[in-house]
């Protein structure tokens, strides 16, 4: 998929980047994928809370770029009902990516599709 | 997507009912390494290092090791197609080993890497480093999804 002529990256939805990928883990296991995210990212998450830790990405061809894609794991939501049927039916995995999106487009929130969430996160 | 990052939207033709029972192809379309998974995101991938020396799943298996993990990924695995222009691009997969399994493919990331050069594949500059290879190799980003033509069309 070539990313030139520009209008190959250009969406009609706005969708500028990948903001975020939202890998879900049973508290059971938490920890273990903890270790093993760190071990394969090869450095300690920037983020931590009880449940939740982030670690930032780069992408190819950007020594700095703008928006860090980041890696987040975190226990599902007691709250969400589609976060803990996906913990029961799958274990860990991903369950939802966020796209950065051009703000002007009015998208935000997230689209639950019958095959996966994306979540998009206006700049 | 303008950053370099891509998402691939897989689906088959057609079902497994479509090929006559126990004929090559309905074998062939059984054994497709995504005929396990259920619809949804099937895998995420970061960008691999296809000429490290030792091999990229030897550096992540140290790692994995100190980190005191059995986790393990499995030896490189080439892969290639030909473009409709006729240029063969190749690259080279470096995946856990329970990547195959039915659940578990999206526990962790896969790590695919351009051995013909990457501009073949995803038109612009690759420069990029790992922590593993010192400049070398940077992160990609690569969701693979099966079925996500709703969402595509939205």
């Amino acid at each position: 998929m070539p990313a030139r002529p520009a209008s190959n990256t250009e969406h009609p939805n706005g969708a500028l980047s990948i903001a975020h990928l939202r890998v879900l883990a049973p508290p059971s296991v938490f920890a273990g994928v903890a270790t093993e995210l760190t071990a394969i990212v090869g450095e300690p998450p920037i983020e931590g809370s009880d449940g939740k830790l982030v670690w930032l990405l780069d992408l190819p061809g950007k020594i700095a770029p703008r928006w860090h894609p980041q890696l987040v794991l975190c226990e599902p939501d007691v709250d969400d009902e589609d976060e803990l049927h996906f913990v029961q039916t799958h274990g860990t995995g991903l369950f939802e990516i966020g796209v950065r999106v051009d703000e002007t487009r009015g998208k935000r929130g997230w689209s639950d599709t019958p095959f996966g969430r994306v979540a998009w996160i206006p700049v | 997507m303008p950053d370099g990052a891509y998402l691939e939207l897989i689906s088959f033709t057609h079902p497994e009912s479509h090929y006559p029972p126990s004929s090559p192809t309905r074998n062939a379309r059984c054994r497709q390494q995504w005929a396990n998974k259920a619809c949804g995101w099937v895998a995420y991938s970061f960008l691999g290092a296809p000429r490290a020396t030792p091999p990229l799943s030897a550096l992540l298996n140290e790692c994995l090791t100190s980190a005191g993990s059995s986790t393990r990924y499995a030896p490189e695995d080439a892969g290639g197609r030909t473009r409709p222009d006729g240029v063969e691009i190749r690259w080279e997969i470096t995946p856990p080993m329970r990547w195959a399994e039915k659940e578990g493919g999206t526990r962790l990331p896969f790590f695919c890497g351009d051995v013909t050069p990457r501009d073949l594949r995803v038109s612009r500059s690759s420069r990029t480093s790992h922590f593993l290879l010192r400049d070398a190799i940077r992160y990609d980003l690569l969701m693979l999804t099966h079925s996500l033509a709703r969402l595509a069309s939205r």
